[in-house]
């Protein structure tokens, strides 16, 4: 398995060949980059199947900027990209990895997490996903903010799922798996916990969780009935809230002037209407 | 018919014969278009059973209610305007026929009409409770406004006229014009009653609730009873005869246009009206009572019979004074014109006086006046039958035909006399003074009082029962014969309260009355000795010219225009002024500023009212002074007529501005009626009296309502009382309470701005209070960052690790080092993400939160850690999967594990236990528990007390102040340490939330 790697700070570099080399001997390394370009270059020549890379490289710019251009070039990507970051801050790049399905260690590099994403390199079916979620990571790293309005998920038995969010009406968990509930009433099993979407979205699209096990789109909310705590969805779909959760949700909605508690003139309204 | 020219020689004829013998004549006033008739030929009249009089005329039917006109026309539903007979049904609707084609019904708000399309249709009379008509030769019923053949007919066929009912018996009688037919009902077929030679001479007329007909051919009165007649007036070459009294006052015209009055009450036949060389109107009926309504080519008449006769000027031109000599012949002065002697059936003119009033004067070598007749007021008859006619100069005397004039030197002493029969004394009053004459000899009474100025007259004197003279003038001054001397009453010395006095009156009662100029009538109260004012609210700035009585009970007075007949009884008995009736043209008297000083009452007891027109007689016996009630109609609501039986079952409908018309109805109309009115249940009180025939009831809520109106007539105190029902439905903004309900709609929507305001407010409170909280929470926040981060980051901890990181390396363990400086950094990372917010995350409590199972990881690296160093003790994490998801504050568990084994485990001398499990109860509460086998708490506690080592764990009393300001801020997390039964610690922690 022709293993590149690319990374700037040399002592990490040699770390990683160090653990790779006692731990994985199967991922023979047939290069090291130290930027873009010559990230680039090495990748173009030497056709890996395996390349490291660190998200901060020499040479102005990042790893993203190679794929960048092997995507735009055209240039075939038969290899998985293992991204390493140093920082586990959230940032809009893990949250960009979060919203493509792409799995990262952070440095120090532990043993376990190496092994992992090893032993997903060596499956041959995740490195024909490579290019369209590099593609992905690309489109979602383009927009402002690394706002992405399309999630991937990875499917229950391999495969991916790019899920457009303005389609998610809530998300529902299952241990380790989750349901994704969609407008046109399909349900999609992601397999990942949910916990995996729930900060993603609640920080960048107006997803909310109602309870331990449920996350909501709000967009899809007709109206949120604080005492029952039921949610009534648009569709008048009826979801439950929990107790805590819907004490927080009902804080949201009233804060964000999201809910309205029903004015005065909107009570003799309906009271008229009653009348009449 | 005749020629004109024949008509005019007989009419002129006629006209010479029918009044010389009347001298007086019956009044009679006459209205035409100038009065609102439609039209000036009246072709019938109707007096129906409510007091209204109708007329028919060729520019339709017009109404009369004494006062005013109101006339129908096509627009109001008329067929056309020919209308001719006029009558009124059981259910009192007024029928009239039309002069061909049929009849119309008016029910007082809508005309309906029955026509036919041809034939020849007679008048129309109420038979047997049916209108009845002839068409052709057969008699027809109307019912439900069809005509219905009755299955009688007259076999020979002729032009039909009339048909009537004969209201006594009930018999229908049938004119063709040329036979009178009564119906036989047991033959069905109708019989021949008279039957002149020529055609068109017979005419059938009711006339006070009876049946007659006339006969032009022989110029006869037939009274018709059931199938009989009788014969009652004859008219011979103009001149009346009365065969038998029919009961009843008629009126009835000739052919030759005379109409002719039968006064039931004298038996006399008299011509009241005649037409002056006009064709007349072929129809004729009236109406009969005291006043008698009848149509003429010049337009409608009402003559009334209540007493009142007059002498037209023509023939009496301007009386000022009237006596009567023992033969009951009655003498006229009239001023500037010889006078008059009246035998009860001619005027003649008095002659021969002039001349002796010249020698009288010639032989007191005085001049003889310049003019004569310029007689003045009260002349009078004397106890021994001398007849004086006070004048300018002196004062004419007639005894026993023969004349004599009677003057003081210079002096005007006589303008008005009086007698004191005690003392066989005439007393002249006049310019300047008063004379005494007795015996022919004459006594000149002077006085210093204002009233005896040279300038100014004493214009009346009176003598009362006692014997003592009063004189007014300018005051009045009481004069007693005996003492001579004056008494005066004056303005001035205030037992007078009015300035001049014109009449003085005794009456029957010694009671002593006096007229005013133009301040009314006053009274002598002999107790006070002073005059007061009496009647002041009827004869306000109105003179009492006349002052006379009436009958015992009655006294006449006159305002000016009117006369008065005041309750004189009434008075006496307990002062109440009642004023019984009024009397002017409208009601009989057509004399105008009655009185003049003189009211004269003959032998007879007739009084004789001078006026400044013409001289009235009035007999008080044929006058009723009975009150009499008016009748009292609503005519119209808004613009809606009302049904003549608008009192039941009817009710209009009309918004809220009502406009009642009302009427009254009646014979005896002097004065303009005024109306008053109540709204029963809303309005109890009646309203004040107003002239204006319109009610206006402005801003009637919307509802049904009852109206009550009363009408009166010359002050009486009787009233008829009317009520209509209507309901008043109103459109909102025309609610007479609209504007207390657009007030209260304003002060609704005013106090809903207010709340807005203040809800505006309120909210704009609470959301200033939300940011302060949420500031407030911001900075809590911050606060549980911090503490968070304190908490974990126990730098103790960390050297701990670093030292045995250090101690690896030594030990040349470098791999086992590599990977613990991993897990090191993997813990801090934790550490560092659970307590430092993202930037870009919204900021929250939940924000923090970590799934479950990131903290078990944690757990787990820091519980390897202190392995690591101390390997005592034997773990155990337990997390059921589904909680694995679960959100949770993070590092909360850490410092009670941290405890557990740091304290717990501290100087065991076995293997330690350490169990941490996770469990869900009820709705979405995590609860962990910590139990540990070691030391428990107490021991601990003690240990550390003693240790001089002093390991000071911060954590759990962080964790407590942690959880305090979690807590706060929706939270609900309890720790409860317990000890189990085996020793050593538990702490479950639960962890909820506020809801």
């Amino acid at each position: 398995m022709k293993t590149l790697i690319i990374e700037d700070v040399q002592k990490d570099s040699e770390l990683l060949q160090l653990l790779l080399t006692r731990n994985h001997p199967e991922a023979e390394i047939t290069g090291t980059a130290r930027g873009a370009l010559s990230g680039y270059n090495l990748i173009v020549e030497q056709q890996p199947d395996l390349v490291f890379m660190d998200i901060e490289i020499e040479e102005r710019g990042t790893s993203f900027d190679i794929i960048d251009r092997l995507l735009k070039e055209g240039i075939p990507i038969n290899f998985e990209v293992i991204f390493m970051t140093a920082h586990k801050q959230y940032d809009y790049t893990t949250r960009a990895f979060e919203y493509a399905a792409i799995d990262y260690i952070t440095k120090p590099i532990d043993k376990g997490s190496l092994a992992r994403a090893i032993e997903r390199a060596k499956d041959s079916r995740h490195r024909k996903q490579a290019a369209q979620v590099l593609q992905e990571l690309v489109n979602i790293l383009k927009t402002e903010h690394g706002k992405s309005s399309v999630l991937t998920v990875p499917l229950a038995h391999y495969g991916l799922r790019v899920l457009a969010i303005e389609d998610i009406k809530y998300i529902k968990a299952d241990s380790v798996v989750s349901h994704f509930y969609l407008r046109n009433g399909e349900k999609v099993i992601a397999f990942k916990p949910l916990s995996a979407y729930r900060k993603l979205l609640e920080a960048d699209h107006n997803f909310f969780s109602v309870s331990q096990s449920l996350t909501v789109n709000l967009d899809y909310m007709e109206g949120y009935h604080h005492k029952q705590k039921i949610l009534k969805l648009k569709d008048g779909e009826m979801l439950q809230a929990s107790r805590m959760y819907g004490a927080k949700l009902y804080t949201h909605l009233r804060t964000n002037n999201l809910i309205r508690q029903p004015s005065l003139v909107e009570k003799m309204r309906q009271r008229l209407k009653f009348m009449l | 018919m005749r020629t004109p020219e024949i008509n005019h020689i007989l009419l002129s004829l006629l006209w010479l014969l029918a009044f010389p013998a009347a001298g007086q004549r019956y009044p009679v006033k006459e209205y035409t278009v100038h009065d609102g008739l439609p039209q000036m030929q009246v072709f019938d009249v109707y007096e129906d059973s409510r007091g209204y009089i109708w007329a028919t005329t060729n520019l339709g039917l017009a109404r009369f209610n004494g006062e005013k006109f109101e006339n129908f026309g096509m627009k109001d539903g008329l067929f056309n305007y020919n209308i001719r007979h006029i009558t009124e049904d059981g259910q009192h609707n007024i029928w009239f026929k039309y002069r061909t084609r049929g009849f119309g019904r008016f029910d007082g708000r809508t005309f309906t009409n029955i026509l036919f399309g041809s034939g020849d249709i007679s008048e129309m009379t109420v038979y047997r409770g049916n209108m009845v008509f002839m068409r052709n030769d057969s008699l027809f019923t109307i019912q439900n406004d069809t005509a219905q053949y009755t299955g009688i007919r007259q076999t020979v066929s002729e032009p039909n006229y009339q048909l009537r009912t004969e209201p006594v018996s009930g018999v229908l009688y049938y004119n063709t014009d040329r036979f009178i037919y009564y119906l036989d009902e047991s033959l069905q077929s109708f019989v021949k009653l008279d039957s002149p030679d020529q055609p068109g001479v017979l005419r059938l007329m009711n006339q006070g609730g009876k049946l007659f007909y006339f006969n032009r051919a022989s110029e006869e009165v037939f009274l018709l009873e059931g199938k009989t007649r009788r014969k009652v007036f004859g008219i011979k070459n103009g001149r009346a005869e009365v065969y038998s009294n029919p009961g009843t006052n008629v009126l009835f015209y000739d052919e030759a246009t005379r109409h002719w009055l039968y006064n039931t009450r004298t038996n006399t036949l008299e011509v009241v009206w005649m037409e002056k060389g006009a064709d007349v109107v072929t129809t004729f009926s009236a109406s009969a009572g005291q006043r008698i309504y009848f149509g003429t080519e010049k337009g409608l008449k009402c003559v009334f019979v209540n007493g009142f006769r007059y002498f037209p000027e023509e023939e009496v031109p301007y009386a000022w004074g009237v006596t009567e000599d023992d033969r009951k012949n009655i003498w006229i002065s009239s001023y500037g014109y010889p006078l008059q002697k009246f035998n009860g059936y001619k005027l003649s003119t008095v002659k021969g006086y002039e001349k002796t009033i010249k020698q009288v004067l010639r032989q007191k070598g005085e001049k003889p006046p310049f003019t004569h007749n310029n007689w003045y007021f009260n002349p009078l008859k004397d106890q021994s039958g001398k007849l004086w006619f006070p004048d300018y100069g002196g004062a004419l005397t007639v005894e026993n035909g023969r004349f004599d004039y009677i003057t003081v030197s210079g002096e005007g002493y006589f303008f008005s006399l009086a007698e004191d029969p005690k003392r066989k004394t005439v007393i002249g009053v006049g310019r300047g003074g008063a004379v005494l004459i007795r015996n022919g000899e004459m006594e000149v009474l002077k006085d210093t009082a204002a009233m005896f100025d040279k300038r100014r007259h004493i214009v009346s004197v009176a003598v009362s029962p006692s014997g003592d003279y009063w004189l007014g003038g300018v005051g009045v001054a009481r004069y007693n014969p005996d003492t001579r001397r004056f008494t005066h009453y004056t303005q001035g010395n205030g037992r007078l309260p009015v300035k001049n006095v014109a009449v003085l009156f005794f009456d029957d009662q010694g009671g002593l009355w006096a007229g005013s100029f133009r301040e009314g009538l006053l009274k002598y109260n002999e107790k006070t000795d002073r005059f007061d004012r009496v009647f002041e609210k009827y004869l306000q700035d109105r003179p009492a010219s006349l002052i006379t009585q009436l009958s015992g009970k009655y006294l006449l007075t006159a305002d000016g225009r009117s006369l008065l007949v005041l309750d004189l009884e009434a008075w006496y008995k307990n002062g109440q002024e009642k004023v019984v009736k009024v009397l002017n043209q409208h009601n009989g008297f057509i004399g105008m500023d009655p009185g003049q000083e003189s009211g004269f009452k003959d032998s007879k007891g007739r009084i004789w009212i001078t006026s400044g027109s013409v001289l009235s007689v009035l007999d008080p016996a044929y006058l009723n002074l009975e009150p009499r009630l008016l009748e009292t109609f609503i005519r119209g609501i808004n613009d809606q007529k009302v049904p003549f039986a608008y009192e039941k079952d009817f009710m209009p409908e009309v918004q809220n501005q009502v406009r009642i018309k009302v009427e009254s109805v009646g014979e005896d109309k002097s004065t303009v009626s005024e109306f008053s009115y109540r709204l029963p249940g809303y309005v109890e009180e009646w309203s004040d009296w107003q002239p204006d025939d319109v009610l206006y009831l402005n801003q009637l809520p919307s509802g049904n309502y009852t109206i009550e109106v009363r009408s009166r007539h010359g002050l009486d105190e009787f009233h008829a009382v009317t009520r209509m029902q209507f309901k008043v439905s109103v459109p909102l903004h025309r609610s007479p309470v609209f504007y207390k309900y657009a007030l209260a709609a304003g002060g609704l929507l005013l106090a809903f701005l207010l709340f807005l305001g203040v809800n505006n407010y309120l909210q704009g409170r609470r959301l200033r209070r939300q940011q302060e909280r949420s500031a407030d929470l911001d900075r809590k926040m911050k606060l549980l960052q911090i503490q968070t981060a304190q908490s974990q980051l126990n730098p103790h901890f960390i050297f701990n690790v670093l030292q045995t990181m250090q101690s690896q390396i030594l030990a040349g363990d470098r791999e086992e080092a590599g990977e613990n400086v991993v897990k090191l950094s993997q813990l801090i990372r934790s550490f560092l993400n659970a307590s430092v917010l993202d930037e870009e995350a919204p900021l929250s409590v939940s924000g923090l939160e970590i799934p479950l199972s990131e903290e078990v990881e944690m757990l787990k690296t820091y519980i390897e850690f202190e392995k690591e160093q101390k390997d005592n003790f034997n773990y155990e994490i337990m997390v059921p999967p589904n909680l694995s998801d679960f959100r949770v504050q993070p590092l909360l568990i850490q410092p009670f594990v941290e405890n557990a084994i740091k304290h717990g485990f501290q100087d065991i001398s076995y293997r330690g236990r350490l169990r941490i499990s996770f469990s869900e109860e009820d709705d979405e509460v995590l609860v962990c528990t910590v139990e540990d086998n070691g030391i428990g708490m107490e021991a601990a506690r003690e240990i550390q007390k003693n240790s001089i080592k002093k390991y000071k764990s911060l954590g759990t009393k962080v964790v407590m102040k942690r959880i305090a300001g979690l807590n706060e801020t929706g939270y609900n997390i309890s720790a409860e340490i317990s000890v189990p039964a085996g020793g050593g610690t538990c702490i479950k922690l639960r962890m909820d939330y506020k809801g």
